[in-house]
Formats: structure tokens, C-alpha cells, sequence
């Protein structure tokens, strides 16, 4: 394992998840690899908290898990992002950006 | 569409737990074989890649229980949980179970009678169209005195239908119907129209049967009636029957349940129009009487304050042309929607049982508490070694209030049937031991359960349950872990100031209920020692119908049993009589009880003249300005000299303005001893004046003195005077039942307050002796080592006797001083008349201390056969 890992804000894992399966559907492995592909390294998902996750957002609505079949032929349970989930990606992401770039502003000044 | 489906997700794992677990399961499986997967393609050895992934994703069952939180509404499965525990816990204890269900069912039955009662007479609304909206009008002069409707003025406000819908009129009218007493109403013609009754069968009374001013001669009966005095026979309609000497035709039967605006139910409807026929006041003619009685119906959009305004100013407009004194100024709005308006009289009448039902509930669940508390130490270790596992505080109090709601649904079944059963009782008793002359004239509305009742049982239930629950609950899991799991019960663990203080807390409030018990039976024994200052035994009082009058009383002066006869306006005990504002010639005016009486009044009843004479005939059938006043009123009027030949000044009341036309001034001429007038609540030193009246006139009832004792010999009089007319005699029974039923009240509340003490008393003792078992439990080791060296038995007793004993002292002496305020509180009302009675407090608290130290000293003298040995040897 890499030594510098970022640990993730409170919050955040919603919206990447969200984010991630705008692509298309996928299953929690394959989640956690993406995260670790896509932020080079950078982040690591404590499995612990993906899972609760995902069923917090299924609860919400947002995205729907059903069975299927893996690339590697096991059953496994993939999620895809509902129409509600796309509009609060949207919503998470704006407000997200809204937030970085106020704390940048807050950095930046001497 | 979110929330749904949300919901959807979490119902699915509620309902198919297990099948969301396993699937649950082998979403994480696949999670950590890929993992490994992943691992062996990296070069590591299958078991190295299968711990390799199981560390990377850490405490497996942690996220197992944290994923499957997010779908659950935790708190719905860990109150199954918590019942599922609860019930299994109390399956092992069932004759703790009984226990309290018996004691809580008592407390709440007691409580839920008293309810029932003023649910059915108070809150339920009356089955009539649109009760909310009913209220009697009652107008008032500008001394606030009441001044009815004659029928001419009720016409003219019913047209006025800004002020109101509508309006109806009634009367009450007693008569015998069939051989039994009956209650009806005289009502105007729209009264089954706006109240929205139909008939069960034939018609309803119409307008035309009461236009006035003869109206027709009709009768609607009650459906009670008609089936216990006419067997619900349905060819009744068009048959006749004798009211008060006047044939009526049957036209109907009025519908089943339906009793008419009152707080008993009626057993007949009848037009107004017959009022004066049946004996009563003439609202019609050119004097007409104004004792009509009117409930409005209200517009819908107007309010009760609205319609007292705008009503009060009409009347007012309408007796602008009257003398000042009579002029109506306001008029008070009375609601009717229920049997008994809901007023200050009202909820004075049934505060003192539901207060002391109340007590009696909260003594059982002091009880309760009590048991909790001691069984909750007993579990101290276990609730110790769960807390030591880390079970939350809260998450215990919880399950432990759960059990306490588990017994509570028990108990409020239990309840229930206590209930039931008061009511039986309770109506049974009543009918059983009231004057046997009144007891068929008695009758309840239904005390039928309903939904406000089961609402008020469970919310009572649920009361309860907290408060027996709560404070065990918090004391059990005091998180002194370690000590508790070690089953060490030290000073800081007894819950022993709490329990001391419930103690205390039921000996005040069993104090409370037994004084009261024995200022009520001090009234009671007052009132049936009290001289009611005239004949009762053997004076017979009659009420005949106008029409066979003159023969009856003819039959009557000729029968050999019969002495005297007399005639009386208000009857002497059957309630109070006018009291009206007199005057001396000089000095101010006094409230005082005024009657009409008939010259052999005075001789009948044994009222005889101290000073002066009574009235001649001549005088009564003239109504000569003549008075005869009582020494008491003598001596208020005119302290200082004789009152023969002085003059008394009354200002006739509006409603009854004729009946006193001719004796705004009239010279005294005699004076009698003093005598309660009508009613027991007055005293017999209360001035009283009588005024002359003739003997035939319509208003009287026959007074007739009896030789021998006029209960048994009545019925041979009365069949003899009413020669084969079973209408001639309305109802006859002798003052002394009159005086009996007076006193009777305060026997019934003397008996109820005495019920509900021993209960209270008896709840105390068991709560005393399952406290001091389980102090006495609690602190063997103690009394071990005190006897190992050298204790005395019965200073280990006399140890037990004094603590518990304080404890109750502090209760009692809380107890006398909250029934010394109460007494403040009662004095001066009827039912008490000393609330301060030194015998009554001093059995109460005897009564108590006696129970404290019975319950005491069986347990106490169980500490002192402890074997010093067997207990120091024991480990806890």
C-alpha cells in the first residue's frame, strides 16, 4: 500500500460513487478499483464504509442494485444510477464545487 | 417516487430479513474473492492472497452490521427485539405478571368507572342532529335573577332567524303511567324536527299537535317505555292512555336510545299545549307564565359568545316596556349537546371521585414501582454484566420500559373488567339500598364503553406503565459497572431514598382517602341525626291531577286512618323552596325561604304556633295578606320586639309574579318553631316564612297525616282515595323517605370514600411489606454480622420497625396536612358540612400507622431468624 493516502472527507464517498456510475453500472469491486485507478492511487475506500454506502443510497433512490453475471462469470450485485440519482449527482456536484472553491479562495489569501 | 421506493427497500428488509442478509453476505464474499483473485494474479500464494484480502477489508462482520443499518429501521427491530425479551423474561415470573396486573387492573378500573361515568353523562355527544350546536337559553334581569320564556315571546324569538335556526321548548312533567312513575317533557310541536329524531314507529309530535292555544291531545313515548310498560307492542299507536286524568292518544314511539335533551332519560314527549291541564302553569293566556324553558339551536356560522351578545340584546329590546327590575339585560348560554352541560357544578360534582380514583391508581403504581425497583435489583448483576458488555444505557432503559408497557396492556384489559363490574355493582347497589319510594324513579343514561373511553384507558395505561416503569429502569442501570456485575450492592447502588419515598408517599395518600372517609361518615351520621323539625313518619305526601282533586281529598278527610290533611306548595323535603329577598318595615332585605302552605298545614305537620295563631280558611281562600314567619326568621326581622302585627314587604319574583300578586305587604300573625326548609342543605335555623293558600287550589300537594306509620298504611289509603281511578294519585310517599333520600346522599359518599380507602389502605400494606421484604433481603449480611455479634433478635426487629416506620410517619404527617387544606378547599360545601373532624382524622391515621406496622413486622421478625452463618458465608 502506498504511505500517503489521502483520507477521504465525510461525505465525499456519496458523490463518487455517484459520479463513477454515471458511467455505466458496476459492482462494489469493481467500485473500489476505479476510485484506486482513477485518483492514481491517491484515494483508498475503507471497504467498511462502501457498502453501508451503496445501501444508503439504494435507500435514497438513487441508484438500483440488481443481480448479474461478472466479467470473471460470478454472481454478483451491480448498481446503476436511477433518474433521481443523476439529478442529485448534479445537485452533490455544484455544491461540491461551490464548497472547494470557497475554501480555495479561503486559502489562497495571505 | 423516491420516498417509495426507499420505503419499498426498507420494508423488503424488514419483512425478508434473512434473505437480504444472505444476499448481503455474498455481495461482501464477492467483494474479498476478487480481492484474492486479484492477489494470486499478483504472485501471491493462494492462502496468502485469500488473508491478504480478508486485512485489506477489515472487520468483516463490523461492515455487515453497519451496511445492513443502512437499510433497517433499527428502532422497529430492536423493539421486537426488546418484546420478544420482555416476554420471555415475563413468562418466567408469572406470579409477578398477576400481581401487578391485578394491582394496575385495580387502579385502572377504579379510575376507567369514574370515567366511564363522566364520558356517558358529560363528554358524548347527544345522538341528535348537530349537538354542538344546541344551547339553553336562561335570561337574566339586571339582578341577575332568571326570568323565563312565556310562549308568546318564545314565538317571536324562534321568527327571528338571524339570532338563531331554530328553537324548541320543553317542560318536565312527572306522571304514572301503567302503575309506574314516569319523567317526560312538554315540548313545542318542532321538537323532534330540530333535534333530527325520527320515530321507531308511528310519527313524531308536529307543530300542529302543540299550536297554541289548544293544541292536541297526543303523546310520543320513549322506546324504553314502550317496551317495558307496553311489551313493544306495536298496535300501542292510536290506543289512549291516562296522563295525569287526561286521555292521550299514542302517535309514536320515539327512537331506540333516544332520551331527550336531559341528564336522565325521558320516557314521554308530550305538547306543551296540555301544560296546564296536566297541572302545570299556563304560558298561553293573558297572565301567561314565563317558566318556559328554551334551547336554541345556533346558526352554524355564528359563536356561542356571538349568540349570547346578539340573543341578549334582542331580549333585551323585547322587555325594554317592563317595569326596570324585570327588564331581561343578558342571558347566559348553557350547552346541551350532552346529557349534562359541561359547567363548574359539573366537574365539582365529579372532581372528588376522580381525584380520589386518581390516588388510588397512583398508590398502585407506587406499588408497582415498588415491585419493579426491587425485582430490577434482583437483576442487577445481569443488567450489571450487559452494561459491562457494552450495551448502551438508553437502549436498556428502553427495553426495560418495554417490559413496563407489556404489563400495562394486560392490566388495562384487566381494567376493563374491573370496570364493568364497579358499574354493575355500583348500579345494583344504588338501586338496592335508595328509599325503596324513589328507587323506580331512578334511571341512568347508558354507561356504554366507546372509542373516547378506550383512549382514555389506553393513555391511562400508558401513564401508568412510565410511571411504575421509569424509575426503576433509571435506577437499574446505574452504569457502576463494576461493582454491579460483581453483584456488590453498596450504599450507592440501593435505590433505598426512592423506595423510602414511595412509601411514604402511599401512606399520605391512604391517610387522605380514609379521613376523608371519616368526615363523610361523620355527615352522614350528622344528617340522620338532624331534626327535621315536623312530623315525617306518619305524614304522607301525595301528588294528585287537578281533575279528581276535590273527590280525593273529599274520600281522604272521611277515611278512619287518615288525621289531617293539608296542602303545601313546595313540598316540605322533597328540595329547596323560593328564596326570595324580604323586608321588614325597616331595615335591610334578607334572602329567605318562602312556601305556600294551606291552613292545616301547620296542625298536620306539627309545626305548631308558638306565639300568634295559623291561618283561617277565610284567610286562604281569600289570600288575605296575612303571613306566619319561623322564630328564626322572627328574630332576624325583628330582633328586639314581638313580630305579631308587624308587616313583612316582598317584591314578587317575575316568573311567579301572580301566585305572589297579593302579599307584597303582609301582616305577620303568628309564628312557628323552626323547620329545615326542603332541603338538608339548609339549615332548619334558616329564617322561613309560610303564606296562606287554599287546600284545592291547582299548585298543591296533599299532605296527609297518617295514624300509624304512614309506609305501611299508604297503600290502603291511597286505593281507598282514589276509588278505582289508578290516575286520581300521581305518587305518594311519606316525608320520611323524603328525608332518607336527603340523607341518603351522604351515605353514598360515605360508603364509595370508605371503599376506596380500604382499597388504598390495603395497597399500602402490601407495598409496605414487599418494601421491607426486600430491605430486610437486602441488608442480611448486615443483620448477620449484627447477630454474630451479639445483636439481639429483637433489636434487629425494633432496627427494621424504626426505618421503615419513619418513612411512613413522614407520609401520614404529609397526609393529615394536604386533608387539612383539602378541608379548607371542601368547607362550606354541601356534602361536608365540618370538614374538620377530629374522630374521622384520627382514624385515618391510626388506621395507616397500624397497617405500616403490621406490614412492617412480618418481614422485620424474618430478619432476626437469620442464621449469622449461612448469610456471611454466602458470597453476595
Amino acid at each position: 500500500m502506498p504511505a500517503e493516502k489521502t483520507e477521504l472527507l465525510q461525505g465525499t464517498l456519496d458523490l463518487i460513487v455517484l459520479k463513477l456510475l454515471r458511467a455505466g453500472a458496476a459492482n462494489g469491486w469493481d467500485l473500489t478499483q476505479s476510485i484506486q485507478v482513477v485518483s492514481k492511487g491517491a484515494l483508498d475506500v475503507n471497504y467498511g464504509s462502501l457498502y453501508p454506502a451503496l445501501r444508503r443510497l439504494e435507500a435514497k433512490g438513487w441508484i438500483k442494485g440488481r443481480w448479474g453475471m461478472s466479467d470473471n462469470n460470478r454472481r454478483a450485485r451491480f448498481y446503476e444510477l436511477t433518474a433521481s440519482g443523476t439529478k442529485q449527482l448534479d445537485v452533490e456536484r455544484q455544491a461540491w464545487e461551490k464548497f472547494s472553491h470557497a475554501l480555495g479562495l479561503i486559502l489562497r489569501t495571505e | 417516487m423516491t420516498m417509495i421506493s426507499g420505503l419499498i427497500v426498507r420494508l423488503r428488509a424488514l419483512l425478508r430479513r434473512h434473505h437480504v442478509d444472505a444476499e448481503l453476505n455474498e455481495e461482501l464474499q464477492y467483494h474479498v474473492a476478487r480481492d484474492a483473485e486479484r492477489n494470486v494474479a499478483n504472485g501471491m500464494s493462494a492462502s496468502d492472497a485469500q488473508l491478504a484480502a480478508r486485512r485489506a477489508f477489515g472487520n468483516l462482520t463490523i461492515a455487515t452490521e453497519n451496511a445492513r443499518d443502512a437499510w433497517r429501521w433499527r428502532w422497529i427491530e430492536e423493539l421486537s427485539q426488546d418484546v420478544q425479551f420482555s416476554i420471555r423474561s415475563w413468562r418466567r415470573s408469572p406470579t409477578f405478571v398477576l400481581t401487578v396486573v391485578a394491582t394496575i387492573g385495580l387502579g385502572l378500573g377504579l379510575l376507567t368507572t369514574a370515567f366511564t361515568v363522566f364520558d356517558a353523562y358529560v363528554l358524548r355527544p347527544l345522538a341528535v342532529r348537530d349537538p354542538e350546536l344546541l344551547y339553553e337559553l336562561f335570561p337574566r334581569t339586571n339582578d341577575q335573577e332568571n326570568r323565563g320564556f312565556s310562549w308568546r315571546r318564545y314565538e317571536s324569538f324562534r321568527a327571528q332567524h338571524d339570532l338563531v335556526d331554530d328553537a324548541i321548548v320543553y317542560q318536565f312533567q312527572p306522571a304514572r303511567i301503567r302503575g309506574s312513575s314516569t319523567l317526560g317533557q312538554l315540548v313545542s310541536g318542532n321538537y323532534f324536527d330540530m333535534l333530527g329524531v325520527p320515530p321507531a314507529l308511528g310519527r313524531a309530535l308536529t307543530p300542529i299537535d302543540a299550536a297554541a292555544p289548544a293544541g292536541a291531545d297526543v303523546i310520543v313515548l320513549s322506546h324504553r317505555l314502550w317496551s317495558a310498560s307496553f311489551g313493544g307492542d306495536s298496535s300501542i299507536i292510536g290506543r289512549r292512555i291516562t296522563l295525569r286524568g287526561v286521555p292521550l292518544t299514542v302517535v309514536g314511539v320515539a327512537r331506540e336510545g333516544f332520551g331527550g335533551l336531559a341528564s336522565a332519560p325521558m320516557d314521554f314527549w308530550a305538547p306543551i299545549t296540555l301544560s296546564a291541564r296536566l297541572g302545570g302553569a299556563d304560558p298561553f293566556g293573558a297572565h301567561p307564565a314565563e317558566g318556559l324553558r328554551v334551547v336554541a339551536r345556533l346558526r352554524h356560522e355564528t359563536t356561542p359568545d356571538q349568540a349570547t351578545r346578539a340573543i341578549g340584546a334582542w331580549l333585551g329590546r323585547a322587555t325594554a316596556d317592563d317595569r326596570v327590575k324585570d327588564r331581561i339585560t343578558s342571558v347566559l348560554l348553557v350547552y346541551r349537546g350532552t346529557s349534562m352541560p359541561p359547567s363548574e357544578e359539573v366537574y365539582q360534582l365529579f372532581a372528588p371521585l376522580g381525584t380520589a380514583f386518581f390516588l388510588v391508581l397512583l398508590i398502585a403504581c407506587a406499588n408497582v414501582a415498588n415491585m419493579m425497583l426491587a425485582r430490577g435489583f434482583a437483576r442487577q448483576r445481569e443488567i450489571g454484566i450487559r452494561l459491562a458488555l457494552g450495551a448502551d444505557r438508553g437502549r436498556l432503559i428502553r427495553q426495560l420500559l418495554t417490559e413496563a408497557a407489556l404489563l400495562a396492556v394486560p392490566s388495562a384489559l384487566a381494567g376493563i373488567v374491573v370496570s364493568r363490574f364497579a358499574i354493575d355493582l355500583s348500579v345494583r347497589a344504588i338501586f338496592a339500598t335508595v328509599p325503596p319510594a324513589f328507587a323506580e324513579r331512578i334511571r341512568f343514561i347508558p354507561l356504554d364503553p366507546d372509542a373516547r373511553l378506550a383512549a382514555f384507558m389506553f393513555a391511562a395505561a400508558a401513564v401508568a406503565a412510565i410511571a411504575f416503569g421509569l424509575a426503576p429502569a433509571l435506577q437499574a442501570t446505574r452504569p457502576d459497572i463494576v461493582r454491579a456485575s460483581r453483584g456488590d450492592f453498596d450504599t450507592e447502588l440501593r435505590p433505598s431514598r426512592l423506595r423510602h419515598a414511595l412509601v411514604a408517599g402511599q401512606a399520605a395518600l391512604s391517610v387522605i382517602l380514609l379521613i376523608s372517609a371519616g368526615v363523610l361518615l361523620a355527615g352522614a351520621r350528622h344528617a340522620k341525626q338532624l331534626d327535621p323539625g315536623i312530623r315525617t313518619r306518619d305524614v304522607l305526601q301525595l301528588d294528585v291531577s287537578n281533575r279528581t282533586r276535590s273527590s280525593v281529598i273529599e274520600r281522604l278527610r272521611a277515611d278512619p286512618q287518615v288525621e289531617a290533611v293539608a296542602g303545601v306548595h313546595s313540598p316540605p323535603l322533597d328540595g329547596g323552596w323560593w328564596v326570595l329577598p324580604l323586608r321588614g318595615a325597616r331595615g335591610q332585605s334578607e334572602a329567605t325561604n318562602t312556601n305556600f302552605v294551606s291552613p292545616e298545614y301547620f296542625s298536620t305537620v306539627g309545626l305548631l304556633p308558638v306565639r300568634g295563631r295559623a291561618f283561617t280558611l277565610d284567610e286562604a281562600m281569600t289570600h288575605a295578606p296575612v303571613v306566619v314567619v319561623s322564630e328564626a326568621a322572627a328574630h332576624r326581622f325583628w330582633p328586639d320586639r314581638s313580630p305579631i302585627g308587624e308587616t313583612l314587604q316582598l317584591i314578587p319574583p317575575s316568573t311567579d309574579s301572580a301566585l305572589f300578586g297579593a302579599f307584597r305587604t303582609a301582616t305577620v300573625i303568628g309564628v312557628v318553631r323552626n323547620a329545615i326548609p326542603g332541603s338538608i342543605a339548609r339549615d332548619a335555623t334558616s329564617p322561613a316564612v309560610y303564606y296562606p293558600a287554599p287546600l284545592d287550589s291547582g299548585a298543591m300537594r296533599l299532605l296527609v297525616r297518617t295514624r300509624g306509620d304512614a309506609d305501611k298504611v299508604h297503600a290502603a289509603i291511597i286505593s281507598r282515595a282514589s276509588a278505582g281511578d289508578s290516575s286520581a294519585v300521581e305518587e305518594a310517599h311519606s316525608l320520611a323517605a323524603s328525608f332518607d333520600l336527603q340523607v341518603y346522599v351522604f351515605r353514598a359518599a360515605y360508603w364509595v370514600a370508605t371503599a376506596v380507602g380500604c382499597i388504598a389502605l390495603l395497597l399500602t400494606l402490601s407495598g409496605v411489606y414487599g418494601v421491607v421484604s426486600y430491605l430486610v433481603w437486602q441488608r442480611r449480611k448486615e443483620f448477620g454480622i449484627r447477630m454474630a455479634l451479639g445483636a439481639s433478635a429483637a433489636s434487629v426487629v425494633s432496627l427494621v420497625l424504626r426505618q421503615s416506620l419513619r418513612s411512613a410517619s413522614i407520609g401520614i404527617g404529609a397526609g393529615v396536612v394536604v386533608a387539612l387544606g383539602l378541608s379548607k378547599l371542601f368547607a362550606g360545601s354541601l356534602i361536608v358540612p365540618d370538614p374538620f373532624n377530629p374522630p374521622g382524622y384520627a382514624a385515618g391515621v391510626i388506621a395507616v400507622f397500624v397497617a405500616c406496622v403490621v406490614a412492617t413486622l412480618v418481614p422485620s421478625r424474618k430478619a432476626a431468624t437469620i442464621d449469622p452463618v449461612s448469610t456471611l458465608r454466602a458470597d453476595s
